[in-house]
């Protein structure tokens, strides 16, 4: 039986999102019909554009450009900071809807999925399609576009044809009339400089590729041409793998206030993010093996240093000590812009490897497990690590609004 | 300078002193064997500024003085050089150095020996002498428990410490701890001192599987391993090393067992088949009546093997990092070896059934 794969993608993702949720908090500006943006500070009017609406667009504002063009374009324009907590909702929210349909969903970024839903329905799988879209749309509040294909390539490439809140068909029959015709760019796993290589070397269009001699194709890319040759020809046989939600790492970054001339001043922000990490770590059950520092340099070099255990650990103290070592194998003197804590190995398990120097692992846990529990109910600012105070730094990093309430199906229904 | 050698002599000279250079670093000479003549020999030296070592081999000198050549280049010419022609090292006084075997000729450049930090000298007062094969194999059985955890420095080091008629050789990484005891008649007390392990692993290396001596010269900072041609000078780290005894000494063992070395090793060793990558899993005994329980459960698979043993106490349920247990167990050579648990939470003692000569403690995992 002939597999049937959807391609799940958002419109406008995290515009989309926020507009949806500030009508569920009882706005009554739709931001998606004005012109808007998410992205940077609007006091500061610094950062990118992240998603513009349509009415944004038509001023000519594109992702990627700096607010400063993008509010020269349009003065009016309509700045939104960004929140990822509320995106990371919306996505899981997504998830579990399609989830009760097909038990193959995989995630593929924040804001698409693919699904496969061979057998999952009965009748046409357009209708099918659009009544997954009318379900999103109407429990969500936020518009998706879905690509209907065999194939998880054929079904991205179809879930991009025009936007939004569209469902498209591109089959394997219909390569000549439907994919051929495309341009060059719309070819998948194709990035500018590939494209710009294979612009000049004369091919415009998906199916100039797909007609191409393969062998010509690898000899310009090697093995990767094989591949733009195969996706070319709308090949690609790649399962949908459930995705193993598992974090594989977790880390957080922040650009320090001001350049930190001595390890001294670096420290108590160092101290602020191994605070959330280790505390993320913590309420995900995790510990870790591998822990490392990376230093921006204000010359804007990035360097990173790691560090394995040989028992893993979800200390905050133990944690930050590593990142103090780590720092002064690093630090070049030269001024450090910014920092970043990673933890990775993890492992679930609850194992703890008993030491004879005092590092008392358990004893850590339940001090750690102590002050989240405080934190969690009175908050991050109620218990500070004495080295932070008078540093500028937050007891605990604080990365998004992690203040908004989880966002239920139904709350969204307002939309 | 202008001497003349066995290309085998040179070759063995260079290896071992390039055990204490360093491939990169921030000053050229350190990059460099400083190779000096004088009263008939031939001396090589190499200095990492953590140790130092020095190999003297014989030649047919013409004229005396010394050079620094770059060692990677110089141990790379030492190597390809056929080995049936001796070696010929010329240098003027703009420190180019003319290497000539049979046909080959070669030229490379050379630095000014000025440059080259001195070996530091080891007063002869404190001196212990040990076989060195003995040596080599104390050292063996206790090197893999040496710390790597730069915040504890002092456990980047094994102690040595002498007592009437013995040597004790320690190292503990926080995990595991080896006690290595050799008797030595002559032997005075009052060395106390932790050796880096690095300087240490390459003692090792350098010492041979025969009946000659080492003799081992000590100070407050510095320790000299004398090879007889070979000498290797270490820095001694400073600091207090942990009272190693109070781990195990003030412990109440409840369970006790003999058991054949080869097949708890061979047991674990199969246990780790589905321990595999960035998984970690413990290994866990069950000890009940005279048999051993040794049980690895992880993704892949399971593993279940039972071996039987002799028991003494009471019955336990433990779980360990099998690889902290492998390590011990492939550095003893004992057939038969005693085991005592002080609980699951205790540390765990391995020592021979009869005599002192090892002693190696494992502290378990706590499983949840």
């Amino acid at each position: 039986m002939d597999r049937m794969i959807f391609h799940i993608d958002c419109n406008n993702a995290f515009l989309s999102w926020e507009a949806a949720y500030r009508l569920t908090k009882g706005d009554t500006l739709d931001i998606r019909t004005i012109p808007a943006v998410i992205g940077g500070n609007r006091e500061k009017r610094k950062g990118i554009v992240l998603a513009s609406s349509y009415p944004a667009k038509k001023y000519g504002i594109r992702t990627g450009m700096s607010l400063m063009e993008a509010c020269k374009l349009c003065p009016s324009l309509d700045i939104n900071p960004p929140d990822y907590d509320l995106y990371v909702q919306c996505s899981d929210e997504m998830m579990a809807l399609l989830s009760k349909h097909t038990p193959l969903v995989e995630r593929y970024s924040i804001d698409e999925c693919f699904a496969d839903v061979t057998g999952c329905y009965t009748g046409d799988a357009k209708d099918f399609a659009d009544m997954l879209r009318n379900e999103i749309s109407s429990t969500l509040g936020f518009t998706v576009n879905i690509g209907v294909s065999n194939s998880k390539l054929l079904a991205k490439t179809a879930s991009g044809f025009s936007k939004p809140d569209k469902t498209h068909e591109l089959y394997s029959d219909e390569l000549e009339e439907k994919y051929f015709p495309l341009p060059i760019h719309k070819l998948f796993m194709i990035g500018f400089r590939t494209c710009m290589k294979l612009y000049n070397l004369g091919y415009r269009k998906i199916g100039d590729v797909a007609h191409e001699d393969p062998k010509l194709l690898r000899k310009h890319f090697k093995l990767f041409g094989l591949l733009i040759w195969s996706n070319a020809n709308g090949v690609d046989h790649s399962p949908v793998r459930p995705y193993d939600e598992r974090p594989k790492g977790i880390g957080n970054g922040m650009t320090l206030p001001a350049d930190a001339e001595t390890p001294e001043e670096a420290y108590p922000f160092m101290l602020s993010l191994c605070e959330i990490s280790s505390q993320r770590l913590r309420a995900a059950g995790m510990q870790a093996y591998t822990i490392s520092l990376g230093i921006r340099t204000n010359d804007f070099r990035f360097n990173s240093h790691q560090r394995k255990l040989v028992s893993p650990t979800q200390s905050t103290k133990e944690i930050y000590n590593i990142c103090r070592m780590l720092y002064n194998e690093l630090w070049d003197k030269t001024p450090v812009r910014g920092i970043s804590v990673r933890l990775a190995g993890l492992v679930t398990g609850g194992t703890i490897q008993l030491d004879m120097l005092g590092n008392n692992e358990a004893r850590q846990q339940k001090i750690d497990n102590c002050i989240d529990g405080i934190r969690e109910k009175y908050g991050d600012s109620c218990l500070r690590r004495a080295s932070t105070i008078n540093s500028g730094a937050e007891p605990v990093a604080v990365t998004t609004h992690k203040k908004y309430p989880k966002i239920k199906p139904n709350i969204m229904n307002g939309a | 300078m202008k001497f003349n050698c066995a290309k085998t002599d040179l070759l063995e000279a260079v290896s071992a002193v390039q055990r204490a250079v360093s491939n990169k670093n921030i000053f050229t000479v350190l990059e460099g064997i400083l190779i000096t003549t004088a009263d008939g020999n031939i001396v090589l030296r190499g200095n990492d500024m953590e140790k130092g070592i020095e190999y003297t081999i014989e030649g047919n000198i013409e004229e005396n003085g010394s050079v620094i050549v770059n060692s990677r280049i110089f141990g790379d010419i030492a190597r390809k050089m056929p080995a049936e022609n001796n070696i010929t090292v010329i240098t003027d006084q703009n420190y180019n150095v003319k290497i000539d075997s049979g046909s080959i000729h070669m030229d490379i450049k050379g630095m000014d020996p000025e440059g080259f930090p001195a070996i530091p000298e080891v007063d002869k007062e404190n001196s212990i002498e040990i076989d060195q094969e003995f040596f080599r194999e104390m050292i063996r059985q206790v090197i893999f428990s040496v710390g790597n955890d730069d915040s504890k420095p002092i456990f980047k080091g094994a102690l040595m410490e002498s007592k009437e008629n013995s040597l004790n050789m320690v190292s503990l990484d926080g995990y595991r701890m080896s006690i290595r005891r050799e008797s030595l008649l002559g032997t005075k007390e009052g060395m106390n001192v932790v050796v880096p392990g690095r300087a240490l692993s390459e003692v090792m290396r350098l010492l041979k599987n025969d009946d000659d001596k080492v003799n081992i010269y000590y100070e407050n900072s510095q320790i000299l391993f004398d090879l007889g041609n070979c000498k290797l000078v270490s820095n001694l780290l400073q600091g207090e090393y942990l009272n190693y005894r109070s781990i195990y000494q003030s412990q109440k063992f409840d369970t006790e067992i003999v058991i054949d070395r080869e097949k708890i090793m061979e047991g674990i060793d199969r246990a780790m088949i589905v321990i595999t990558g960035d998984n970690k899993s413990p290994v866990s005994m069950v000890i009940e009546n005279d048999e051993m329980t040794v049980n690895s459960k992880t993704e892949i698979g399971t593993v279940t093997e039972k071996i039987s043993l002799e028991k003494t106490g009471l019955d336990l349920r433990i779980a360990f990092n099998p690889k902290f247990l492998l390590d011990v167990f492939k550095s003893i050579n004992d057939e038969r070896i005693k085991i005592s648990f002080a609980g699951s939470d205790g540390p765990c003692v391995i020592e021979p059934v009869n005599g002192e000569e090892f002693l190696y403690v494992v502290l378990p995992v706590r499983t949840s």
